[in-house]
């Protein structure tokens, strides 16, 4: 050292001085210095997050939650250097590396299970993948076995946003992201906040931010508008009529009757309304146990249900005694309302009567199903066809049933 | 002699700075620049301290500023004024009124209001994304409006504007510059800026700045209209922001 001195001194006039030892101490200082030589500043840096609200909040799953969240890494490359693993550091402190770094508390990058989403321009070396083991929770490591530059902008996606990712501060407010590259996956791995681990590359700081999610709740009350009309309704119900049907024709005076030569026909009409979210079921439940028409009440059932009760649609053979229905596509209004297949295959001439299916017939508590929708519909109208027909050896009489339609919807 | 040495010494000093600085100066954030560097912060003035500190309390000083606020052209941008700093800088704070609406029903539209904030430096600016889906019953959700739609009564709908508003009722603000329009620069983005117009759309950009800006405040103007066939139940809205600033 005293020699080196001691040559610095001749140089300028051959005894000790002031400069000579000032510039001999600035060399050995810079010489002993660490060799963090960040190349350049890593610009048009950014992080994404899909969701802002804070850990540990009352939103404990989901947007909102803080948890599983997408952090979306995007910067410019600075010095165009081979780059085999990017470092991010979060902090709640300080963007700036050469302050101390203090962990956001409750973030978690969870670099064991974070994956990485879509990566660009990783440039030849092809896309990165998590460090899963070592680093502290407010570190992600991202490595690749073959080192290259990157193109800009790099866009790298971390988390998936729903089923992993990180985990955000629980508290609100900023925090903030210190970006690091490095030559080789090695040494991102070696990375260390406060010295200098070697084959550094470039460095960013950001800014990010949680925040408090704004709630607003409301409610919508559940209704059901349903109506059955001689008439085919209007909006809303409106115009509606008793629906008293009288099957038969005229044969030679004014009142009608129902005999071998015709299949009678009369028609009632059902319209709903409602915001049930899984939609809505239309029943049919037959006042006579027999599931036909009776001159009694049910206690005797001189005209039956049609196809002796069966579940499915059939042609109505005049002459036959029996009694069934049929049910149209809904038409109007907003939504669908879709036939029972029992009582519809898109003839017009073909009728049902179910009164055999076990536990859900025309006579059972609840009655049949002839109808229902999916989900929220309004003013949907149904067309039921009534179909009836004697045979030649039907007693005479006044031959009636009430049917009840039941509209139930699933809120 | 001395006062010789001492200056050469300096000389020196400067000299080997500028000959080796990646060497001297690698591990700190430089002041000024110059082809290798760049200036974060430079003092012009009468007076001033970056970080004035007693035993207990710190603070920034100025005296005899002439020009503050920001400055940008195409490429480059500059804060001036002597409480700038060197540190990148997001402030985004959004205010929770935890509103409930009530009854929704097919004869009145219903409004709602919440704030935010959005401040950010040495930025390329910002912008804010809403993240969260619409209204939500149960599996469904309440549908958003996709363009820009005045409130139609009987109508399901739900959307949201940053602007101030006269119908369905007068509601909702313009944004506001603090301390004003020369130092503060966002902006509610398209869709979300037209008196009376509402829009949803999750991952909508719903504010902006294009560079490092002062303190703009936002009202959400929230709109919901029902019909009859809305589904019934009650409908929560986790109104979920995100600011993105760029460095």
């Amino acid at each position: 050292m005293k020699k080196y001195i001691g040559h610095i001194q001749r140089i300028f006039d051959g005894t000790p001085s002031l400069p000579a030892v000032v510039m001999v101490l600035s060399l050995l200082i810079s010489t002993a210095m660490p060799a963090t030589v960040w190349a350049a500043q890593l610009n048009g840096r950014s992080i994404t997050m899909s969701d802002s609200g804070p850990s540990a909040g009352t939103i404990t799953t989901g947007v909102g939650s803080g948890t599983n969240v997408a952090y979306q890494l995007k910067f410019s490359v600075g010095n165009n250097g081979a780059v085999g693993g990017i470092v991010v550091d979060f902090c709640a402190n300080s963007p700036l590396y050469f302050d101390t770094c203090t962990a956001p508390t409750g973030f978690n990058a969870n670099s064991a299970t974070t994956t990485l989403g879509t990566q660009s321009g990783v440039g030849a070396g092809g896309n990165f993948g998590v460090y899963t083991t070592g680093p502290v929770a407010n570190r992600i490591v991202l490595t690749r076995a073959s080192a290259s530059s990157l193109t800009s902008p790099l866009i790298i996606e971390m988390g998936n946003g729903t089923s992993n990712g990180f985990t955000n501060p629980s508290t609100v407010g900023t925090f903030y992201a210190r970006v690091y590259t490095y030559t080789s996956a090695a040494q991102a791995q070696a990375h260390n906040q406060t010295a200098a681990t070697g084959g550094e590359q470039d460095f960013g700081g950001i800014a990010l931010s949680t925040a408090m999610v704004i709630t607003i709740t409301a409610r919508v009350q559940e209704s059901l508008i349903f109506c059955v009309s001689g008439a085919a309704p209007a909006a809303n119900c409106g115009g509606v009529t008793t629906p008293a049907i009288t099957l038969g024709h005229t044969a030679g005076g004014t009142a009608k009757i129902i005999d071998s030569s015709n299949v009678d026909t009369g028609l009632a009409y059902t319209q709903v309304s409602t915001n049930a979210l899984s939609g809505v079921v239309i029943r049919m439940h037959n006042s006579n146990a027999c599931g036909g028409l009776s001159v009694d009440g049910g206690t005797t059932c001189d005209i039956p249900p049609v196809n002796a009760g069966g579940a499915t649609p059939f042609a109505m053979t005049a002459g036959t005694a029996g009694f069934g229905m049929n049910i149209s596509l809904g038409t109007s209004g907003t939504g669908t309302i879709t036939p029972d297949g029992n009582y519809y295959d898109g003839n017009v001439a073909h009728f049902a009567m179910d009164s055999t299916t076990s536990g859900s017939n025309v006579t059972t508590t609840f009655g049949d199903n002839i109808a229902s929708s999916t989900g929220p519909v309004s003013n949907v109208n149904n067309t039921l066809t009534f179909g009836a027909t004697a045979s030649n050896s039907t007693p005479a009489g006044l031959y009636s049933a009430n049917l009840a339609l039941i509209a139930t919807g699933t809120f | 002699m001395l006062r010789k040495q001492i200056a050469l010494a300096v000389i020196l000093v400067g000299a080997l700075l500028v000959v080796a600085p990646a060497i001297v100066f690698a591990n700190t954030v430089p002041q000024a620049s110059s082809s290798n560097y760049r200036v974060n912060e430079i003092f012009f003035g009468s007076g001033g301290n970056l970080r004035a500190c007693s035993s207990t309390y710190c603070s920034k000083q100025a005296a005899g500023e002439t020009a503050v606020g920001n400055t940008t052209s195409t490429s480059y941008q500059s804060n001036a004024g002597f409480n700038t700093d060197r540190q990148p800088w997001l402030q985004f704070t959004v205010t929770n009124p935890g509103t409930n609406l009530g009854t929704l029903t097919s004869t009145a539209a219903k409004t709602a209001t919440a704030t935010f904030t959005v401040k950010t430096y040495l930025s390329n600016g910002y912008t804010v994304v809403q993240t969260s889906p619409g209204p939500t019953n149960s599996s469904y959700i309440m549908l958003g409006l996709t363009t820009p739609t005045i409130s139609s009564v009987g109508t399901e709908q739900f959307g949201i504007n940053l602007v101030a508003n006269t119908a369905p009722v007068t509601f909702g603000a313009n944004p506001s510059q603090a301390p004003d329009a020369s130092f503060s620069f966002g902006q509610a983005a398209a869709g979300y800026d037209t008196p009376n117009y509402f829009k949803y759309v999750t991952g909508d950009t719903i504010a902006y700045s294009n560079k490092s800006s002062g303190e703009t405040d936002y009202t959400i103007s929230y709109l919901f209209n029902v019909s009859n066939a809305t589904p019934g139940g009650q409908y929560t809205l986790h109104h979920v922001l995100v600011a993105t600033s760029t460095f």
